[in-house]
């Protein structure tokens, strides 16, 4: 089959691999007929995670076809099309059966390496390195998914691939980052990085009660897309941020606020310029200047809920900040699996069609293309789906 | 015999306290010591009181059975009868492992006695937990090359509770072990707690042993309940197969394919030092 496959820093090929097969006895074998790059995948293609090995094929927002099913998987048939959560879990666990399906104990054959770096080890992932178990992902023809009798929900003929892709990531993630912040009706939510989970966020915020959003970036077309959902917006690079934010919020603070960034944010302070030479000379891992912006903003009491993937260490943030203003800080890999129904609902409703998102409708093989793209952020790309 | 975690963790006696000078030994030290005392104090010079306290020196060993020169060179002529627990504590390798498990104590129990056993941890044990069986084959087949006999036999068991075991006599491997079920509070699942004390012997069976176990036992013991873990809760041991590599045509490919093949964890480890971004990672 073909599949995208990593080979370094900025080197990503299409090439021919062989087909995957069912490995355990609850597996699916799915044959894709939509997937994704996610700005999480932008982290690996930019070097930033570690144990990846050439030929490690990429993605982790996927669904399809089932065209094959091991023998102990009851709840699917050859033909169900579904889509799979970037998040792989055994549903048999104390944390399966706590609903905290992304800290499933069983499903990262790796986790000794996690449990080095992190004391433990979460769920085992898709397309995401070796700590995270060294799955293949889903950009390609077809994809192995362990556990499939618990992670792939199925999909009604009445929505589009393009509707419920989202299901498998980033919906859920935009979700449970509102979700961690405990709206209370009327409140303000700041959400930094109008990238697609953040442009879920600010729609899920809303839709748990959020009286205002405020959207922070500093690409056009990305703060557009986030006006169109009603939120105000923020030119980070045109103004003071912290002061225009606590303008906006009658000199209080944001309610809550969101680092749909990540390790990887930019910026134009005296902390991201430190942060850009520490990680150029590999003292520090992830850059942290949305976090650090975030926990200074957020008003006391409030809540500072993290979707941005971290991977490692960070430097200079003030955790006093933190702790004198009483924050609580929320944070993880989403629980998938435990949004997937309710979700699905809300898309069959017509609460949300998550298709929005999407401004790139690519082949597989103009992946490579398609990655560099959608990291320098050309032509307007915010969300790039691909069909094999 | 006693399992291990019924002792309280104890320090080992004085050096110079421990018998390590054998009987017939000891009588010709004390006979030669006691001469030279003798000697040396009736010629009443600086060279007689050196040899006195040289005879003295002999004749402590001789009557204590402990010689200090033996202790510092780790030489002990004498045999040691003392329990294999306590020997092994003392010259082999202890480990300690916890891990909770979601399922109930007896069945974790049921499954632990009814395997062929996990090779790493109690080397062969047949079901009836006396001879080698199906827990042999697999260890031979994981040291392929050099062969480590290894079987070991059932000391100790409660229903539902603990399972003690030892190496047999003859065993290439001197081992001693248990396995304890606890039920966790709330009916939540069983914590199974495993000791295991070893001592891996010298030569080709010693080189087995060392691959057997790695550069670090006690993530041996823990990749192995992990399995045990994934079994009991899952049905099966989960795997994420053979690494699949894009057609480069190259041999390092090749050769990353091999380093990742299932099992082969040491080289994923180190892949993830080289590739981890940050140049002094922090002792943890």
């Amino acid at each position: 089959m073909r599949a995208l496959c990593w080979h370094g820093t900025h080197d990503v090929r299409v090439e021919n691999v062989p087909d995957p097969q069912i490995i355990n006895p609850r597996d699916a074998i799915i044959r894709i007929t939509l997937t994704a790059i996610c700005g999480s995948d932008l982290h690996l293609y930019d070097g930033y995670i570690p144990t990846m090995h050439k030929g490690d094929i990429l993605g982790h927002e996927f669904m399809g076809e089932v065209v094959e099913v091991g023998r102990e998987n009851k709840s699917l048939k050859v033909g169900d099309r579904v889509v799979v959560p970037f998040t792989i879990a055994c549903g048999n666990c104390f944390f399966c059966n706590r609903q905290l399906w992304s800290l499933c104990d069983n499903s990262n054959p790796n986790a000794a390496i996690a449990e080095k770096l992190y004391g433990q080890s979460a769920s085992g992932l898709f397309g995401y390195s070796h700590i995270f178990g060294g799955y293949a992902g889903g950009q390609a023809e077809y994809a192995r998914v362990p556990f499939a009798d618990v992670g792939p929900i199925k999909v009604p003929e009445s929505l589009s691939d393009e509707q419920v892709l989202f299901l498998s990531d980033i919906f859920p993630t935009g979700y449970m980052a509102a979700e961690n912040c405990n709206i209370q009706p009327g409140d303000t939510v700041a959400v930094w990085g109008c990238g697609p989970v953040g442009q879920f966020t600010i729609r899920s915020a809303f839709m748990l009660g959020a009286g205002a959003v405020i959207a922070i970036d500093n690409q056009p077309e990305r703060l557009r897309m986030a006006q169109e959902a009603g939120a105000e917006t923020i030119n980070y690079s045109e103004v003071d941020l912290l002061d225009e934010l606590k303008a906006r919020t009658g000199g209080r603070g944001p309610d809550a606020c969101i680092d749909a960034v990540g390790m990887e944010a930019h910026g134009t302070t005296i902390g991201a310029l430190y942060d850009y030479a520490k990680q150029a000379v590999k003292l520090e891992t992830d850059r942290p200047n949305v976090l650090r912006q975030a926990i200074q903003a957020c008003r006391k009491g409030g809540t500072v809920s993290i979707p941005g993937v971290y991977g490692g260490f960070i430097d200079k943030v003030n955790i006093g900040a933190a702790f004198s203003k009483g924050l609580t800080l929320k944070m993880g890999q989403t629980h998938v699996h435990r949004y997937l129904r309710p979700l699905m609902e809300r898309i069959e409703r017509g609460d949300i069609d998550p298709s929005f998102v999407i401004t790139h409708r690519m082949k597989l093989d103009d992946a490579p293309g398609s990655y560099a793209t959608f990291r320098k952020k050309e032509d307007n790309c915010i969300k790039v789906v691909m069909t094999p | 015999m006693k399992t291990i975690q019924e002792h309280e963790p104890q320090r080992a006696k004085p050096d110079t306290a421990r018998m390590n000078v054998g009987t017939a030994e000891r009588v010709g030290s004390a006979i030669g010591g006691g001469a030279l005392v003798a000697y040396g104090l009736s010629r009443r010079s600086v060279g007689g009181a050196l040899l006195a306290l040289l005879g003295g020196a002999a004749l402590y060993r001789g009557v204590t059975g402990s010689c200090p020169a033996y202790t510092s060179l780790g030489i002990t002529t004498a045999a040691d009868d003392r329990p294999l627990e306590e020997q092994l504590k003392e010259r082999g390798i202890s480990i300690e492992k916890t891990i909770t498990i979601n399922r109930p104590p007896e069945e974790l129990y049921a499954s632990w006695r009814s395997l062929p056993a996990l090779p790493g941890v109690m080397g062969g044990l047949a079901p009836d937990g006396r001879t080698g069986g199906e827990g042999s084959r697999r260890l031979a087949e994981e040291t392929a090359g050099s062969r480590a006999q290894w079987e070991s036999m059932i000391t100790e068991e409660k229903q539902n509770e603990l399972i003690g075991w030892r190496s047999l006599p003859d065993a290439d491997v001197e081992s001693v072990g248990s396995v304890r079920f606890i039920p966790c509070n709330g009916g939540m699942g069983t914590e199974v707690k495993v000791a295991l004390s070893y001592s891996p012997p010298a030569g080709r069976a010693g080189d087995a042993v060392a691959k057997l176990f790695g550069k670090d036992p006690s993530r041996r013991l823990g990749e192995d309940l992990r399995r045990f873990q994934q079994k009991m809760e899952t049905g099966d041991i989960v795997s994420a197969g053979q690494r699949v590599s894009g057609n480069t045509g190259s041999d390092a490919g090749n050769e990353d394919a091999r380093r990742f093949a299932w099992g082969s964890r040491d080289s994923v480890e180190e892949a993830s030092w080289e590739s981890f971004p940050a140049s002094d990672p922090p002792a943890w």
